[in-house]
Order: C-alpha cells, then sequence, then structure tokens
C-alpha cells in the first residue's frame, strides 16, 4: 500500500511517498509511522484512505493508498 | 409537535427572506419583468418575528436563515435579531457583503452565522455579474467578520465562460482565510437559455479541480452539501441543487417577505400566511394552516424540473 504526505509532513518525513505492507489496519500503520517518523507525533493531522477522510481505526488492503493531510480549514 | 411534510421529511429549518430589494443586480438572480412588492404588502419585523416564533414554539424548528433580496437592507433587522435572542436557534444570514462590515460587530455579538455570496474576485467580473462597484467592500467585510470571530462561509456560484477561470484563486482566497467555499450550481430561475449557457455541474468542477488537485472526501453529516479537502487542508462544498438534488433529505421551508410559505424553491405554489395576520392574528388557525400545507410539499427538484418555477431567486434568496 501507498502512504502520501502533504504539506508539512513531506518535511517531516523528507518524502512524499512511501509504499509500505503488511498493514491490517489504520491505527497498526499509524504506529509505525510514528515510530519511523517521531516528529510526527503530537502533530495534528486528517487521514484519508482511498480519497476518503476517515475519523476512527479501519481495516486496510493491501493496494489501499492512504494520506496525511494538514487540518481541515474552517473546522 | 414536530413538522412533518407527506413524505415524512421533518421540517425543522426556516429560511426567511426579509426583502425581495437589493443593493446588487445579479443576472443570475433577477427577471426582466420583475415586479416588487408594494411596502405593505411587506411582512413588518413584528409579524416576522411572530411567524418565526409560531414555527419555533408549536413546530420546534432549530434552524433560521434571513436572506433577501439583500437581508441586511431591510430595516430593523437589528431588532428583529435581537428578538430571537431567547430562542434556542441557530439564526444564520446569506448576504452579498456589501454592508458586511458595517453589521460586523453587531452580528458577531449576536452569534450570528453568515454565508457570503462572492462570484469573482475581479472588479471588472464584479461588475459584469453585480452591476456593482463594491467588490473591495465585501473582501473588507469578510476580513472584519472573520476578525471578530464571525462563523462564515464563501457562497460561489460558478458560471461557464464568466468566472470558471477563477476556481483555483477562489479556492486560495477562501483556504488563506481559513473558512470554507462552497460551489453552488447555478439553478435555472432566470430563463432556460440562460441557464443552459452558464450552468456548469459539480462533475465539471471536480474535473478541473482535479486537475490541479487531490480531491479527499470528508464523509461530513450534512443534509445539502458534499465536502471535500484538498491536500493542502482546503475545505471545499458543493450544493448541486441541479445535478444531484438533496431533496429526499430537505427540511426546509421558506416564507417570502410578503408573507407566503413556499414548500420548495421550484413549487408553483405558494401559501398566504398574512391572512392570518391581519387585521388581527389568529395563532390557531395559523398553525392548523401550516400544518395541513406542508403535506403538500413537493417530493422535489426532479419532480418539478421541467416547469419554471414561479419565483425568481430575488424573492426567495435561494
Amino acid at each position: 500500500m501507498k502512504v502520501l504526505f502533504f504539506g508539512r509532513f513531506k518535511d517531516i518525513t523528507g518524502t512524499g511517498e512511501v509504499e509500505v505492507e503488511g498493514f491490517k489496519n489504520l491505527s497498526d500503520l499509524k504506529a509505525y509511522l510514528f515510530e519511523k517518523y517521531p516528529k510526527l507525533r503530537g502533530e495534528t493531522f486528517a487521514i484519508a484512505v482511498n480519497f476518503e477522510i476517515v475519523h476512527s481505526d479501519v481495516e486496510l488492503n493491501d493496494n489501499d493508498e492512504i494520506a496525511l493531510l494538514p487540518p481541515i480549514a474552517g473546522g | 409537535m414536530d413538522l412533518y411534510d407527506g413524505y415524512n421529511r421533518k421540517v425543522s429549518y426556516l429560511r426567511v427572506s426579509l426583502t425581495d430589494r437589493c443593493n446588487l443586480q445579479c443576472f443570475y438572480c433577477r427577471r426582466d419583468n420583475l415586479v416588487l412588492y408594494e411596502r405593505e404588502e411587506i411582512l413588518t419585523i413584528e409579524e416576522i418575528k411572530f411567524l418565526i416564533s409560531v414555527f419555533y414554539r408549536n413546530f420546534g424548528i432549530n434552524k433560521v436563515r434571513f436572506t433577501g433580496g439583500e437581508p441586511l437592507i431591510r430595516r430593523g433587522i437589528e431588532s428583529l435579531i435581537e428578538g430571537l435572542r431567547d430562542f434556542n436557534l441557530s439564526v444564520n444570514i446569506t448576504t452579498n457583503g456589501i454592508l458586511l462590515k458595517e453589521f460586523a460587530r453587531f452580528l458577531s455579538e449576536n452569534n450570528i452565522g453568515v454565508n457570503v455570496s462572492l462570484d469573482t474576485l475581479i472588479p471588472e467580473k464584479f461588475k459584469k455579474i453585480s452591476g456593482g462597484y463594491d467588490l473591495d467592500r465585501i473582501i473588507e467585510g469578510i476580513d472584519t467578520a472573520l476578525h471578530l470571530g464571525i462563523k462564515l462561509k464563501i457562497n460561489t456560484v460558478l458560471l461557464r465562460s464568466v468566472n470558471d477561470d477563477e476556481i483555483f484563486d477562489l479556492i486560495d482566497f477562501a483556504f488563506s482565510r481559513g473558512v470554507e467555499i462552497r460551489f453552488i450550481e447555478f439553478m435555472p430561475f432566470v430563463n432556460e437559455f440562460i441557464w443552459r449557457k452558464y450552468f456548469i455541474s459539480e462533475d465539471e468542477i471536480r474535473d478541473k479541480i482535479e486537475q490541479r488537485h487531490k480531491l479527499y472526501e470528508i464523509g461530513e453529516d450534512s443534509s445539502i452539501a458534499r465536502y471535500y479537502t484538498l491536500e493542502n487542508g482546503a475545505k471545499i462544498g458543493f450544493i448541486s441543487t441541479v445535478s444531484k438534488p438533496f431533496c429526499h433529505n430537505c427540511s426546509r421551508v421558506r416564507i417570502t417577505s410578503d408573507g407566503h410559505l413556499v414548500l420548495c424553491m421550484f413549487d408553483k405554489f405558494s401559501y398566504p400566511l398574512k391572512q392570518f395576520l391581519r387585521p388581527k392574528i389568529k395563532e390557531n388557525e395559523l398553525v392548523e394552516y401550516i400544518c395541513s400545507v406542508v403535506k403538500l410539499k413537493p417530493k422535489g427538484y426532479i419532480e418539478l424540473r421541467e416547469k419554471q418555477a414561479s419565483f425568481p431567486m430575488i424573492k426567495l434568496g435561494g
């Protein structure tokens, strides 16, 4: 699966995009990303899975595209 | 008692047109042969307040929006808003922004949500669309309102070959101020020819945006708009009355400034309420009347789209 970083998260991670595999759900992936990019901890971001913003943990599949976006303006 | 229409949709949102006058003349809002209401036909501020209180006390509506014409040119709007302070109601206004700067402090103090119609950022285009010269004043009004903490949204009607080249500038304008922008589809209120010439659908706008941005859908609970965020966090919404109508969960009814109840913007019928206000108030009869006519609320735009709407926008305020 592909993880895209936008805005300041691109700077924090030093990349726009990484390929990862084997994650069954979003919380596992987030834990991995926090481990790999500690500066992401404490950041506020929105997460989209396959172009849809998600607000809770969801299951992931191998060809999903996940995006870390800056907080959404105007609520 | 809650108010339900004949399709079991709950009516909880009242839109009240305070005047059919406007300080702009946007071509998509008017009709050439427009006859304005005589002064004595227009509901008084006290009558409007009473009608809102009837809907509030009897039917538990929770949201009111003042429209026009331009609601901020209605004399007495301050006392109307002050008169609703004790109600547990979300009170909002849709304005063209010309007078927003002058009213910003009052609106802020009374916790009024403000939607500003803004179709262009280019003065010459603004003149072409609206006949007015005061684009700077609108932008100052928006900035003043935001500075005072007003909850504000921007509404944009995109029109083919008029302002569809400004999509990205308008999105940036809103994003740079931390507010959301909603693209509202141009509705066939003027005439079919003009509508076909200028109409752009949500799908087409989204295609254009996706040429430069990624669009992420925000599954937000809203009865009428679909929301997206761009990869930079800009929030945009679509209100697509024509291509993706939201009739199935419509919760709104409207009152015109001359006191007619309008159940759907595209309905050719309207229901006179003044007969229960003048010469003297008959609240029980009024409540009964509203209960019975609301059952006639049309299923929606899909059913009515072949017919010409009876009210021009200027009398309904969108």
